[in-house]
């Protein structure tokens, strides 16, 4: 309960003008002074607030897809006394963007009367709970109000489908098992290799009986041999990633973890093992895995976990980008490649690919484009540029992504740049 | 490079209902003023158009002076001699119009303008001008039951409306 302190003037107004009236011996001031007495009095005895209310939330689908505009209807049921000034505000959660109406109302209630309002959100990836309505409610003439928030549940569930159309070829950096990745070892495969001379206990079908006839020397085909890869997906989830072209677009951090979320589909079809980590003061790691259960598990962490989070963490929360590299790379697995996922406009993830490079982990880094067209914007492109190109000289393959093309489509591009 | 997620946030200004309200008991007040004598009726005009520019800004502190300049324009008219009864007239419809535009803002910082407020707006507005417009019967009341400026009961009068302010003044 706090006084709002609205008719904090009056008072004093009143006895001014009442001196007045009596200095210039008019009636009519003294009277004007008596009706502000009146406003006093009656500020005075008002009764507190004591807001009683029962709340209702209906969201109309609960499990949209992202992009979809989802209705929400809120019913608020006066169960107390006569509510003269009633202000809702309802607490839309954060990661939902209100697109119409705002989620507020205004009302005053009698008793066992209700309000309903409603407005709409763009579902975006992840799971939703409302908690609760604020509440502010004041006397008839405002002089007290009293904020509180009363509990209302409910819940937006919103999964996107990661469907697998999206390829990206991985880097040579495999395990010991067979699956789809060409490494460069000699041996069983579908696609020619090398030749070499016929050493004893070489299967009769790879020897080459052409070269044989003409030369008379027995030589061996080799073939490519193509093995599982151990990836892990890294999502640059700190605040400074959380850009996109213009305030209606999507984020980089949310096509970041679409594409890894496509990617992790298409990979772990393939046999290979995947994981994932959020490159963020909300550090999250899934350890690469294969199988049903992993994949599940893989989409629901980049559904809902908070490392993922369709809204920026904290600015507040310290991010120290060497300690997460050093926790980093003690988790990674030694044959692990890495699929780095970021906007790239600072330095942290540079240093990250090029450090995880130089040790050996085979790194690629999907970069989405975040830069408007405007004067600045280039400028920041420039900037962007330049840090790609590093990475490029540095031996890490860079594929760049524009808001207006799918991820297959610019990953074709920079595989037929990529030499294998 | 903006950040993503833009809300539709609500703009902070007051209702157009409580607006045009406000201006227009605004308008009422400094016509009874006028009727009582011009000069009151010109401070009540610039009262009213202090009331718009606060509404317009969006600033109570601007909403509080207009608030004074009203006050000033029932001074204005102690001092030149005005008639009770637009006297009172124009004080109950100032009180109510600074109070409907000081509530208007209160509603822009809480809920903005595009949300509906009608009834709100509108039951706020009737208990202002109910409280005032009793106040103003009582008082104006008291002073034609008292005969009109007889130097006793007008005293008495004004000590009982000093005493009721001051008890209201510390509830």
């Amino acid at each position: 309960m706090t006084a709002t302190n609205r008719w904090a003037g009056l008072g004093a107004a009143a006895l001014v003008v009442a001196g007045v009236g009596v200095l210039f011996r008019s009636p009519g001031a003294v009277l004007a002074a008596a009706v502000a007495a009146g406003y006093l009095a009656v500020r005075a005895a008002a009764v507190r607030p004591r807001p009683s209310l029962a709340v209702e939330r209906v969201v109309a689908d609960e499990a949209p897809d992202p992009g979809d505009e989802v209705r929400v209807t809120v019913a608020v049921r006066n169960e107390g006394p006569t509510l003269f000034d009633l202000r809702l505000v309802d607490g839309v959660p954060d990661g939902l963007a209100v697109v119409d109406g705002p989620a507020r109302h205004a009302a005053a209630l009698r008793s066992g009367d209700a309000a309903t309002f409603a407005y709409t959100v763009r579902a975006a990836r992840g799971d939703h709970e409302w908690t609760g309505l604020e509440v502010v409610a004041r006397g008839p003439l405002g002089a007290r109000e009293r904020a509180t928030t009363v509990a209302a549940g409910g819940r937006l569930r919103c999964v996107p489908t990661f469907d697998g159309a999206t390829d990206l070829p991985l880097r040579g950096l495999t395990t010991p098992f067979a699956g789809r990745v060409p490494t460069d070892v000699g041996g069983a495969g579908l696609e020619f290799y090398a030749v070499r001379e016929y050493r004893r206990g070489d299967p009769r079908g790879r020897v080459d009986w052409n070269r044989a006839a003409r030369t008379g020397e027995l030589a061996t085909l080799e073939l490519r041999e193509e093995r599982a890869a151990t990836v892990v997906l890294v999502v640059d989830a700190r605040p400074a990633a959380y850009v996109a072209p213009s305030p209606t677009a999507e984020s980089a951090v949310e096509r970041s973890v679409d594409a890894a979320g496509r990617l992790a589909d298409v990979l772990l079809s393939k046999g290979d093992r995947v994981g994932a980590a959020a490159l963020s003061p909300r550090t999250t790691w899934l350890a690469p895995d294969t199988g049903r259960a992993h994949r599940a598990r893989l989409r629901e962490t980049l559904v809902t976990d908070p490392g993922f989070a369709p809204t920026p963490p904290d600015p507040d929360r310290r991010f120290v980008s060497r300690l997460w590299r050093r926790r980093f790379r003690r988790r990674l697995p030694d044959d692990a490649q890495v699929l780095l996922f970021s906007p790239c406009v600072d330095r942290i993830p540079i240093t990250f690919a090029e450090r995880l490079d130089a040790l050996g982990h085979a790194v690629t880094v999907v970069s989405p484009d975040p830069t408007p067209h405007r004067p600045g914007g280039r400028l920041a492109g420039l900037e962007r540029g330049l840090r790609l190109a590093e990475l490029r000289a540095a031996g890490v393959r860079v594929a760049e992504w524009t808001p207006a093309e799918p991820l297959a489509v610019a990953g074709d591009r920079a595989a037929r740049r990529w030499s294998r | 490079m903006t950040a993503p997620g833009a809300d539709a946030e609500p703009t902070a200004a007051p209702p157009t209902l409580s607006v045009g309200l406000a201006v227009g008991l605004g308008g009422l007040a400094a016509a009874f003023l006028a009727a009582g004598t011009p000069l009151a009726g010109a401070v009540a005009l610039v009262g009213i158009a202090l009331l718009g520019a606060s509404l317009s800004a969006g600033s109570v502190r601007l909403c509080a002076a207009a608030g004074a300049t009203l006050a000033g324009a029932v001074v204005a008219a102690a001092a030149t001699a005005a008639p009770p009864a637009p006297v009172v007239g124009g004080a109950v419809l100032g009180v109510a119009a600074w109070d409907v535009a000081d509530h208007g803002l209160g509603l822009a910082a809480h809920v903005g303008r595009e949300t509906t407020t009608r009834r709100n707006e509108l039951v706020h507005a009737a208990v202002s001008l109910a409280v005032g417009g009793a106040a103003g019967a009582v008082a104006f009341g008291g002073f034609l039951a008292a005969g009109g400026g007889q130097p006793a009961t007008a005293l008495v009068l004004l000590l009982f409306g000093g005493v009721v302010l001051l008890a209201a003044l510390r509830g």
